[in-house]
């Protein structure tokens, strides 16, 4: 009897689906091509996809928030290509990382002071970001790729290996584990949850919601632009049009993981599950011999589905919390304006 | 001012003002420590101004609020809290998504580098919970809990706090009769610890039920702050509306003796076998006091679901939205005349159509010039007074906006008008205007029904008036010069006959 309830919850948990999705993607391309399975392809995808790992990890908490972050491809390419030419300067790298890093997390700090005290809705400010970086990223580098005086040593941190591994996938792993422990273990990730769940209530509560969201930004932001760094080395160039579909990616990922866009709900780990999903179709299909086209076209149809299945999991919740409306409490002559939006919800 | 020690809030001339309204007007009274204080009031009295000052959401404008003879002036809401003053708002303020033990703590965790520490009181917790609901465990998700059970969770948020004050919103309001029950053993319970529990409720069976005193505020006034012992359910109702000057009535002209519409044994989870007719020409009345039902009888006939007959001219209709009831000759004037009525950016002529397109359409466009006569036509029949036609309509008064709403209504062409609180937030010279345009409709062969608050427009203006108390219709009467408002009162206070 509690075998079956457990494995009944097992098979009702997302994460568990998901991983079980994986597993049998891993299987179907070993099985239809020899070069899959190998130790070296893993290794290749991970590093290939390092960055996309960290970043949608951080930025699944931000969504837990019911916010979420359009301008990283923006800030990818903008920092790649300021790094480059940092670096082409002839500042060591260190610095030219750091200052990178500093100037990435400007694009945090806009999306979240627009966000929080503006009250801009996430998808406006962080769209209006991913063209003001965009086209930042190509103003300052004149279009062209950034390959001029780069130092000898510019492609070496992701050549480098420590203990064996890239170091690449180290910091994938690191970034991953710092996010997870976030969300799971520290109250950032409690009052992302609360604030996403019930906005008013976390504030009642005394949580700060404002500074926990800015905080949240600037750590995605953060990210984004480690992930432009790690990108300019891998390919030896800063390139303002590298990585498009990153941002889609990244949200992709977090959604079929199990966080919806209103938030309030989703896990880390669910994320990681899913952008490995994404990450082992592109690949596998790569190895299939399968036009890159075809996979944008499979990316779209994963997002349709995942974004389906959570609203429909979040519709069934809604239903079954639905309170009744009050009744004729009604808005009178002299109330607040608050309590008029308050009651927009009570429709006759 | 002495203090004695079975005093614990002061009120003294608590005075709020927001850009244009008066909200409250001077509020002074004492709240016995270890009672159940009570504050009623109809809506727009002050009711939600004064509980958001007493708890810090907002400052008052003037006056002296204090706490165990010390003043008390919150900032914030967890200066309240602080010092012992926590509320229970009307909304539930809980995180359905987090567990009850990460609830009780939300915001108020101790911690380490944002790592949170165990909670030290977490058997205080337990047992709290232990003693209002046992079946209640502190990892269970709140959103798998009742809603009372949800209340409870934020009931023991607040004890576990260590308030001395529990402020209470309405807390029952989306409650069934047996959790509301609960609720009320809990307060008692609280009271019975020492705890002191200022209780807002429209529910009067309620009040009487739990309360030890009372304070009546009207139009941002204290009108009366009294024991509840030896008063009567009318007493109170009579002090919460005030004095009731009756309006001439003048009845309708039409004969009034054809039946446009039967409504049968309707019942809805608020409504209890409702039964009513109504004839053309007739102006129909529905009063009662917050939360008798008067909304939800609007709703049905305006295409809520129900069970029960609804027959119009003799047909039995069935209306699933609010697309088939206007279908089926129903037009609604709606209680909130900003969110439901108008479309505050546009001007006259572009509201008053959008009901019924086809009366500005030519040749499949809409026609401008149409448009702008029938505008004129309105203007022109209700006295709107806009300074033209393309004005956006939410700069007008309220009085206009309420004109526009109706224009739209009529220019429908229903012959059932529904108007929901059809003056409310207008001023004496437009309701009287509103009140001849609602006559003179009926004259001319419409239904009216009214629904309204205000027993003086009810008795000024409807032929026939529905007394409704708890869901059901206690009594239809005919208006008439002997209309008798103490026996009305009696009647929606939920007097037994």
């Amino acid at each position: 009897m509690q075998v079956q309830s457990k494995l009944m919850s097992l098979v009702k948990n997302q994460n568990f689906v998901l991983l079980l999705i994986f597993i049998a993607l891993n299987v179907y391309f070993a099985s239809a091509t020899k070069s899959y399975f190998q130790v070296g392809n893993y290794f290749n995808m991970l590093t290939q996809n390092a960055a996309l790992l960290f970043t949608a990890a951080a930025a699944t908490l931000l969504m837990k928030t019911g916010n979420f972050d359009l301008s990283t491809t923006a800030n990818l390419a903008f920092s790649g290509v300021l790094y480059a030419i940092l670096a082409g300067m002839g500042l060591p790298l260190t610095l030219a990382a750091l200052i990178t890093l500093a100037a990435g997390s400007c694009f945090g700090v806009v999306n979240g002071l627009l966000v929080t005290r503006y009250d801009i809705s996430p998808f406006i400010a962080t769209l209006g970001m991913m063209f003001i970086g965009g086209g930042v990223a190509l103003l300052i580098c004149d279009g062209q790729s950034v390959r001029n005086g780069l130092p000898a040593n510019f492609m070496g941190l992701m050549r480098s290996e420590v203990l064996g591994l890239p170091i690449s996938i180290l910091i994938a792993a690191v970034g991953v584990t710092v996010s997870w422990i976030m969300a799971e273990k520290t109250l950032i990730g409690k009052y992302a949850m609360a604030i996403g769940s019930n906005k008013n209530a976390a504030a009642l509560a005394g949580i700060n919601v404002d500074r926990v969201v800015m905080g949240l930004f600037i750590l995605v932001a953060l990210c984004a632009s480690l992930a432009g760094i790690m990108t300019a080395s891998r390919i030896g160039t800063g390139d303002p049009r590298v990585a498009e579909f990153f941002f889609m990616d990244v949200i992709v990922a977090i959604m079929l993981g199990g966080t919806p866009l209103t938030g309030g709900r989703g896990t880390v780990i669910g994320t990681v599950i899913a952008a490995m999903i994404v990450i082992v179709i592109g690949n596998g299909l790569n190895m299939l011999g399968i036009l890159v086209f075809w996979q944008t076209v499979i990316k779209g149809v994963i997002l349709i589905v995942a974004v389906t299945i959570n609203e429909k999991f979040s519709f069934e919740k809604l239903r079954d919390q639905a309170t009744p409306s009050k009744g004729d409490a009604g808005a009178g002559n002299g109330q607040t304006m608050e309590e008029w939006s308050l009651r927009r919800g009570n429709i006759l | 001012m002495t203090r004695t020690s079975d005093t614990i809030i002061e009120i003294r001339d608590i005075k709020k003002s927001f850009p244009g309204v008066k909200a409250l007007k001077g509020v002074s009274f004492d709240v016995a420590r270890g009672s159940v204080h009570c504050i009623v009031g109809e809506n727009g009295a002050g009711k939600s101004t004064f509980i958001k000052i007493l708890t810090g959401a907002q400052p008052a404008s003037s006056g002296e609020i204090r706490l165990n003879g010390e003043p008390f002036a919150p900032y914030h809401v967890s200066d309240a809290i602080a010092q012992g003053i926590s509320c229970l708002y009307q909304e539930l303020n809980i995180v359905e998504d987090l567990s009850v033990e990460q609830n009780l703590s939300l915001g108020q965790e101790k911690h380490k580098f944002l790592f949170p520490k165990r909670a030290d009181n977490l058997d205080k917790a337990r047992s709290i919970l232990a003693n209002f609901d046992e079946s209640i465990k502190l990892s269970d998700k709140v959103s798998n809990l009742s809603v009372a059970q949800k209340q409870i969770v934020e009931i023991t948020r607040a004890l576990v706090t260590d308030c001395s004050v529990l402020v209470m919103d309405e807390p029952t309001a989306a409650l069934s009769l047996g959790e509301t029950t609960k609720i009320m053993r809990v307060i008692e319970r609280l009271r019975d610890s020492g705890m002191t529990i200022i209780y807002i409720s429209h529910k009067l069976s309620e009040i009487f039920e739990i309360g030890d005193s009372v304070t009546v505020l009207r139009d941002g006034e204290m009108v009366a702050t009294q024991p509840l012992k030896g008063m009567t359910q009318t007493d109170l109702v009579r002090l919460m509306l005030g004095k009731v000057v009756a309006e001439q009535y003048i009845p309708s002209t039409g004969a009034r003796d054809e039946t446009v519409l039967e409504v049968r044994d309707v019942s809805t989870r608020k409504l209890r076998d409702i039964n009513f007719d109504l004839k053309k020409g007739e102006i129909l009345g529905f009063y009662g006091l917050l939360g008798a039902g008067k909304t939800e009888v609007a709703e049905v006939l305006f295409g809520h679901d129900c069970r029960g007959e609804i027959r119009k001219d003799g047909n039995i209709i069935n209306m699933k939205s609010e697309r088939d009831a206007l279908r089926s000759g129903f037009a609604l004037v709606p209680e909130e005349r900003r969110e439901e009525g108008i479309f505050g950016l546009l001007g006259i002529a572009k509201n008053v159509p959008l009901m019924n397109m086809k009366t500005v359409m030519k040749n499949g466009l809409v026609s401008g010039k149409a448009e702008r006569d029938l505008a004129d036509k309105y203007i022109d029949m209700l006295q709107i007074a806009a300074s033209n036609r393309n004005h956006p309509v939410a700069l007008l008064s309220g009085g206009n906006q309420q004109k526009v709403v109706i224009a739209k209504c009529l220019n429908r062409d229903s012959d059932i008008i529904l108007m929901d609180e059809p003056t409310r937030g207008v001023d004496i010279g437009a309701k009287q205007e509103i009140h001849n345009i609602i006559r003179d409709l009926a004259n001319k062969g419409k239904s009216v029904v009214v629904f309204s608050s205000e027993l003086q427009e009810i008795t000024g203006l409807c032929d026939r008036i529905v007394l409704m108390y708890d869901g059901k219709v206690r009594e239809t009467i005919e208006n008439g010069e002997n209309i008798d408002t103490d026996y009305i009162l009696d009647v929606v206070a939920g007097k037994e006959a």
